[in-house]
C-alpha cells in the first residue's frame, strides 16, 4: 500500500514512561527510571520508521508502550487517524501553541475551547485514552515482534497454538478448521513448513523461531508491526533471510513498520525514516539519507563511527566517545549527552536542547547544530580526528589518552 | 576465577548438544515430530535406570496393596483375624514359621499380611494429603507470585508463621479435636505442609510474570485468566508432581510418630501402630512387629525418594531450555 | 609431566634481566610461588623475544560431547599458531565450535565434553596433558579467558576489587594490602574512572561496560601470555565495544600477549585481528592473514559470510543469504560439511571431506574447489 499523502498511521506525541523504584517498608517510591522521556514522531502508512539507540535508551520500553503493554505516564499515541482529522489535530496544536503566548481572559477561554476539542479527538483516536473494550478490539491492529526467539515462545505450546493464540483471543475464524487454515497460511507466508503446526519451538533453530514469532504477530493481520531488534539475536547469515522475509511480508500485507535496532547498518537498509534515541529521548530524526549523510548530532556521528567495518584496510578509528550511557534513573542535567560529548560547551551542561528543525524534515537536539549554529561539513571528519578524544568539558577523571596515529 | 567459568561452559556445552536434538532430529530417533517438552522429560526419565527400578518397586507395592484389599490370597483375613483371649500366646519368631514368614503378633495376626495392609494406609494417606495440599499451595503461591505487593507480603508472612509452628504439634492438636480419621489426618498434613510447594509455585509465577512469552501473549490481547491457565500453570505442573511424590515420605514418617503418641487410626493396620506395638515387645525378644513394617517402609520410602528426585531432574526445564549461547 | 620447571622462561614469560633473577628451584605443584613479586614487563618485550616461536600452538584439537543423544563433535580437528603480540580472530556462527575450542584449550570443557585428541602447547608444555593442579596454576597466570557475559563471569557476592585480588592471590605472593593496591591499579589501567571507588562496588552496581572491564582486569591481572577473549564485546553497546577493543589492543602492545578473539563479528575481527580462522561445524575452513582473507576469500562459506554483513554506507548492496542450516554435529554428512549449503558444491564435494590445504603465505583452505583453483 502506498502512503496516501498525509496519512499517518502512527503519531506519537510526548510519550513518557517512568517506572518507580520502590524500596523500604512500607514500599515507597525512592526514585524513577525515566525510560522514555518525551518521545514524538510520526510514521506514514506503508513506511518503515527505524529507531536506533544503545542500551538504556528506552527503545524496548517504547516498543512495548506503543503496543499497549505499558500504559505511558504521559503522552498520546494517535493510531490510524484519518488524514483530515490529522490536519485538524495539527491545526489545533498550532492554534494552542499560539494561544498559549497571548495573555488575557479571552485568550484563555479560546485556549480551553481548543484544548477541549483536542481532547475530544484524543478520546476518539488516542490509543491510551480509549476505553478498555475499544482498546482490546484495536489491539489486533498493532503487534510486536520480540527480540529473543527463545524466550518469547512458550516452550510447552505447539507452534500452531502459539501462532493461533491471537486468533483465539479475538475470536477470529469461525471454526477450529478455519483457524488452523489461517495459521497454516501465515506459517507459509513466513517461510515455514505448514506441518510445523504440530511441533514445538525447541525443535526449531533460532531463525525459524523468529519466523514463528513473526507469524504470530502477522496472524492477526495488523496494520502496524513494531519490531524490537528482530535480528540481533540471530546469526549473521540468518539475519539476511529474516530481513528479506520482513520486506516481503511488508509488501504483501501492506504493513507499516517501526523497526528498532542498535545496528545502524541494518537500520540503514530497512528504514525510510530514522530516529536516534539516547536516554529516553530522540536526539535526531530525519529521512534515512539525510540522517546518514548529514549526521548532525554528535551522538549519531559517534554511533556511525564506532560501528566496525568489515574491511581490514580501513584503519581502526579510536573509540569516538568515552564512557557509557548513564543510568536512566538520574540523567545528567542539561543535554543528556554532554558528559560524553567532545563538543560540549557550558550551555550544554545547563540547558537541555529541544528537538528543533535543522533542515526540512530533519530534526536535531543539539546546541552546537542548526538551527542554533551552523553545521559542520556534510560528511565531516570523524569526531576523534577532528576534535581529539576526550570531552571538552571533562567529567571526573577520565584517563586521557594520546590519539593513535 | 570463579563460578562464572563453569556456567559459561555449561551453556556452551548445552548449545552444542542442543544442536544434536533440535536440528534435523536426534541422533538415535528419526523424527521428533511433536515432541512436547513433557514427552522429552519422560524419555529422559526412562533412561534413568535407578528411577525405573524405583518405579517398578512402587508399582509392585501399589499392585500388592490393591490385590490385598480385595481379599485375595487371604491376606486381609490373615491380617485381621485374631484370637480374643490372649495377648502373648501365639507369637512365633519371624524365621520361616510355617505359614507365617514374619510371624504373628500377640493377637495371632500374620505380620507379613499386616505389613502389606499397611501399604494401603500409607498410600491412601499420602494420596489424600497430596490432594489436599495442592489446592492450598497453588492458590496461595499463585496469588502471592502473580499479584505481588501486599498480597505477596501477606502470604509470605503466613508462610513464615506456619513454618515456625512445629507441624507435628499442630497435627496432634487437630486430630485430638476433630478425631482420628483418614480425612482428618490428611487434612492436618496438608495444612502444615503446604508451604514448601507454595514457595516454589510463587517463584514460578513470579518468573512467569516477567517472561517474554507471557508478555507476547499480552501483546496479542490475552487476558490474565488465559495467561495463567494456558501459559503459567503448565509450567508449574512439574513442581506439583514432584512435590506430590516426595510428600509421601513425610506423611508416612509422621504417621509413625503419631502412632507413638497414640493418635493414629485405630483398627487399621498401619506401619506406625505396628512399630508402636513393637516398642513393648522388643524387650521380650519379639521382633516381628518391628521387622515387618520397617522393612516395607524402608523399601517404599527409598523407592519414592529416588523416583521423586529423578522425576525432578527429568522435568527440570533448565536442562532442556538452556539459554542459547553462540558457540 | 610432573611439574618440571619450564627452564625457557624464568620470571613468568620474561627474559631474565639483570637484577631480576628469579629463583631457579623447580616449580612445585603449589600454585603460589614464594618470594616472587609480579615482575614488571620490560619494554620492547616483543623484540627481545624470538618472533618465530608461537606463544600458543594448537594442533589437531578435537573435543566431543558424549551425550545420550549421540556424540556431538563440537570441535573436530582444529589447529593454529598464535604468535607473540598477535591477535587471531576465531570466527564462526553459533554451533561452529569456537567457544568449545577456547574452553578445551583451557581445560574447562564441561561434561559430557571431553578432549579426544590434539595438543595445545603453551611455552613447551602441553596444556591438554598436564595434571590438573599444574593447569590450574597456569590458568590466570599464563593463559586467561575473558567471557562473553560479564554478569555471569563475576561472582555477585564479591566486590570488583576482591575478585581481581583473588586472581592475584592465587598466582602471586603479594600480601593483602599490595593486592588491593594492584587491583585498583589494574582497574585504572582498564579505563575505569574512580578506580578506588569502583573497586568496592558490587557487580550489580556496575554497568555492562564497566563489568566487562573488570573481567578484563581479572584476566590481565597476572600478565598472561595468552588471552582467549570469547565474544568480549557482544553484550556491549557499540560505543563501548570500540573502547574495549582499544583496551585489549593497548594492553597487547604493552605486554606482548597473544589474543585469540573468539567471535561471530567479522567486522570486529577485521579491525582488531592480524590473522583470521573461520570455523564451520567444528573444523577450520579457512585461515590466513586478515587483509588477505577478507580481500580474497577462498572458501565459499567465508565469501558468503562476508557478503552477508550490512555496512553503513552500502545500503544498496545486495546481501548474500546462506540457505539451509548448520548440520547436526552428531550426524555429520560425509564429505564437506558445508556442501549442503554451498552454491558451488559438486558431487566430489560430498564424497570425501577435504583436508585443510596449505596454500602458502599463511593461507589454508578446506575446499577442493578453492585449492583446485589455487593449484592451477
Amino acid at each position: 500500500m502506498i502512503d496516501d499523502g498525509n496519512g499517518f498511521l502512527v503519531d506519537a506525541r510526548g510519550l513518557e514512561k517512568r517506572f518507580p523504584v520502590k524500596a523500604g517498608f512500607p514500599r515507597r517510591t525512592v526514585a524513577e527510571v525515566r525510560a522514555v522521556d518525551g518521545v514524538s514522531f510520526e510514521v506514514r502508512r506503508g513506511r518503515t520508521f527505524g529507531l536506533v539507540g544503545e542500551s538504556g535508551c528506552g527503545k524496548t520500553t517504547l516498543a512495548r508502550t506503543m503496543v499497549g503493554l505499558y500504559r505511558p505516564t504521559a503522552g498520546s499515541l494517535f493510531f490510524d487517524t484519518p488524514a483530515d482529522k490529522v490536519e485538524l489535530v495539527l491545526e489545533l496544536r498550532r492554534k494552542i501553541a499560539e494561544a498559549g503566548t497571548v495573555r488575557g481572559p479571552a485568550a484563555r477561554a479560546e485556549l480551553s475551547g481548543l484544548e477541549e476539542r483536542l481532547e475530544v479527538l484524543r478520546r476518539e483516536y488516542d490509543v491510551y485514552s480509549l476505553p478498555k473494550r475499544k482498546l482490546a478490539a484495536r489491539r489486533r491492529e498493532f503487534q510486536l515482534v520480540f527480540q529473543d526467539p527463545w524466550g518469547s515462545l512458550d516452550p510447552r505450546m505447539t507452534v500452531g497454538h502459539i501462532v493461533g493464540e491471537g486468533l483465539a483471543v479475538h475470536g477470529i475464524g469461525g471454526s477450529r478448521a478455519e483457524r488452523a487454515a489461517l495459521v497454516r497460511d501465515t506459517l507459509v507466508s513466513c517461510g515455514l513448513d505448514p506441518d510445523a503446526i504440530d511441533r514445538y519451538p525447541h525443535e526449531f533453530s533460532g531463525g525459524q523461531r523468529q519466523r514463528i514469532g513473526i507469524a504470530r504477530a502477522l496472524a492477526l493481520r495488523p496494520k502496524l508491526l513494531v519490531l524490537d531488534e528482530p535480528v540481533s539475536a540471530l546469526d549473521v547469515s540468518i539475519r539476511v533471510q529474516i530481513l528479506d522475509l520482513l520486506k516481503d511480508i511488508k509488501e504483501a500485507y501492506g504493513l507499516t513498520y517501526v523497526f528498532i535496532a542498535h545496528d545502524l547498518a541494518v537500520v540503514e537498509r530497512v528504514a525510510d525514516e530514522v530516529g536516534v534515541m539516547y536516554l529516553g529521548k530522540i536526539v535526531e530524526r530525519a529521512a534515512r539519507a539525510d540522517l546518514f549523510g548529514r549526521r548532525y548530532h554528535p551522538y549519531t556521528r559517534a554511533l556511525i563511527d564506532a560501528a566496525p567495518v568489515p574491511d581490514p584496510n580501513v584503519g581502526r578509528r579510536r573509540a569516538p566517545v568515552r564512557g557509557e550511557p548513564p543510568s536512566p534513573i538520574a540523567p545528567p542535567p542539561g543535554c543528556r549527552f554532554h558528559p560524553r560529548c567532545p563538543e560540549a560547551v557550558e550551555r550544554c551542561r545547563v540547558e537541555e536542547p529541544p528537538l528543533a528543525q535543522a533542515a526540512p524534515g530533519h530534526y536535531v537536539a543539539c546546541w552546537m547544530r542548526p538551527p542554533h549554529r551552523a553545521a559542520p561539513g556534510a560528511d565531516g571528519p570523524s569526531l576523534a580526528a577532528a576534535f581529539g578524544p576526550g570531552p571538552a568539558v571533562r567529567p571526573a577523571s577520565a584517563p586521557g589518552r594520546a590519539p593513535r596515529g | 576465577m570463579s563460578g562464572g567459568m563453569v556456567e559459561k561452559g555449561r551453556d556452551g556445552g548445552s548449545s552444542a548438544t542442543r544442536g544434536a536434538t533440535e536440528l534435523g532430529g536426534g541422533a538415535k530417533r528419526g523424527r521428533e515430530r511433536g515432541m512436547s517438552p513433557f514427552r522429552l522429560s519422560m524419555r529422559r526419565l526412562a533412561r534413568d535406570r535407578s528411577a525405573m527400578v524405583a518405579a517398578a518397586i512402587i508399582t509392585a507395592f501399589i499392585a500388592t496393596a490393591l490385590v490385598a484389599g480385595t481379599g485375595a490370597f487371604g491376606i486381609k483375613e490373615a491380617a485381621t483375624v485374631f484370637n480374643e483371649n490372649s495377648l502373648d500366646t501365639m507369637r512365633y519368631l519371624p524365621v520361616g514359621t510355617e505359614g507365617h514368614v514374619l510371624g504373628t503378633d500377640g493377637f495371632g495376626r500374620d505380620v507379613l499380611a499386616r505389613s502389606i495392609m499397611g501399604i494401603r494406609t500409607a498410600l491412601y494417606l499420602g494420596y489424600l494429603a497430596g490432594l489436599m495440599t495442592v489446592p492450598i499451595a497453588l492458590l496461595l503461591g499463585a496469588v502471592a507470585g502473580w499479584y505481588g505487593g501486599l498480597l505477596d507480603d501477606a502470604v509470605t508472612w503466613l508462610m513464615s508463621v506456619v513454618v515456625a509452628v512445629p507441624g507435628i504439634l499442630l497435627i496432634m492438636s487437630l486430630i485430638q479435636i476433630v478425631g482420628k480419621s483418614f480425612t482428618t489426618m490428611a487434612f492436618a498434613f496438608a495444612v502444615t505442609g503446604w508451604v514448601g510447594l507454595a514457595r516454589v509455585v510463587r517463584g514460578a509465577f513470579l518468573q512467569a510474570r516477567e517472561s517474554e512469552y507471557v508478555l507476547a501473549a499480552r501483546a496479542l490481547g490475552a487476558g490474565d485468566a488465559r495467561i495463567v491457565f494456558r501459559h503459567v500453570l503448565p509450567n508449574v505442573f512439574h513442581f506439583v508432581t514432584v512435590n506430590f511424590v516426595l510428600q509421601f515420605v513425610g506423611v508416612v514418617k509422621s504417621e509413625v510418630f503419631l502412632a507413638f503418641v497414640g493418635l493414629t487410626l485405630v483398627g487399621e493396620a498401619t506401619w506406625g501402630s505396628m512399630i508402636d506395638a513393637a516398642r513393648s515387645e522388643v524387650s521380650s525378644g519379639r521382633w516381628q512387629n518391628l521387622i515387618g513394617p520397617t522393612l516395607f517402609m524402608g523399601i517404599f520410602l527409598m523407592a519414592m525418594t529416588v523416583f521423586g528426585d529423578s522425576l525432578r531432574d527429568a522435568l527440570d526445564p533448565k536442562l532442556k531450555n538452556a539459554e542459547e549461547v553462540r558457540s | 609431566m610432573t611439574g618440571e620447571r619450564d627452564t625457557a622462561s624464568a620470571p613468568r614469560g620474561g627474559v631474565p634481566k639483570p637484577g631480576n633473577a628469579g629463583p631457579v628451584a623447580p616449580r612445585s605443584a603449589a600454585p603460589v610461588d614464594a618470594a616472587r613479586p609480579l615482575p614488571a614487563r620490560p619494554a620492547g618485550l616483543a623484540a627481545a623475544l624470538s618472533a618465530e616461536a608461537p606463544v600458543l600452538d594448537v594442533r589437531n584439537l578435537a573435543a566431543w560431547y558424549f551425550t545420550d543423544e549421540g556424540t556431538v563433535k563440537a570441535v573436530d580437528g582444529v589447529g593454529f599458531k598464535l604468535g607473540k603480540g598477535k591477535t587471531l580472530g576465531l570466527v564462526g556462527e553459533s554451533g561452529c565450535g569456537k567457544t568449545a575450542t577456547g574452553l578445551a584449550v583451557l581445560g574447562l570443557l564441561p561434561p559430557p565434553g571431553r578432549v579426544v585428541r590434539g595438543e595445545a602447547v603453551l611455552g613447551r608444555r602441553d596444556l591438554l596433558r598436564m595434571p590438573e593442579a599444574d593447569l590450574a596454576a597456569m590458568r590466570g597466570r599464563d593463559i586467561a579467558m575473558i567471557f562473553q557475559e560479564p554478569m555471569s563471569a563475576l561472582d555477585p557476592l564479591m566486590t570488583a576489587g576482591e575478585q581481581i585480588a583473588e586472581c592475584l592471590e592465587m598466582h602471586t605472593a603479594l600480601d593483602r594490602r599490595e593486592r588491593a593496591e594492584k587491583a585498583v591499579e589494574l582497574l585504572a589501567s582498564v579505563g575505569v574512572p574512580e578506580p578506588a571507588l569502583r573497586a568496592k562496588a558490587w557487580p550489580h552496581e556496575l554497568s555492562g561496560g564497566m563489568r566487562q572491564r573488570v573481567v578484563i582486569a581479572m584476566a590481565l591481572a597476572c600478565d598472561p601470555k595468552v588471552v582467549i577473549a570469547d565474544e568480549p564485546t557482544t553484550a556491549l553497546d557499540v560505543t563501548v565495544q570500540a573502547q574495549i577493543l582499544d583496551l585489549i589492543e593497548d594492553t597487547q602492545e604493552r605486554t606482548g600477549m597473544g589474543v585469540i578473539l573468539v567471535t561471530h563479528d567479522l567486522a570486529a575481527v577485521a579491525q582488531a585481528a592480524d590473522e583470521v580462522a573461520v570455523m564451520y561445524a567444528g573444523v577450520l575452513v579457512e585461515t590466513g592473514p586478515v587483509k588477505d582473507v577478507y580481500a580474497h576469500p577462498a572458501h565459499p562459506y567465508t565469501k558468503a559470510l562476508l557478503g552477508s554483513i550490512p555496512v553503513v554506507g552500502q545500503a544498496a548492496r545486495q546481501l548474500v543469504t546462506i540457505p539451509g542450516r548448520v548440520p547436526n554435529l552428531a550426524r555429520l554428512p560425509s564429505g564437506c560439511r558445508f556442501a549442503d549449503r554451498c552454491p558451488l558444491a559438486e558431487s566430489a564435494c560430498r564424497a570425501v571431506e577435504p583436508d585443510l590445504v596449505d596454500l602458502g603465505a599463511g593461507r589454508r583452505v578446506r575446499c577442493i574447489l578453492a585449492t583446485g583453483r589455487a593449484a592451477r
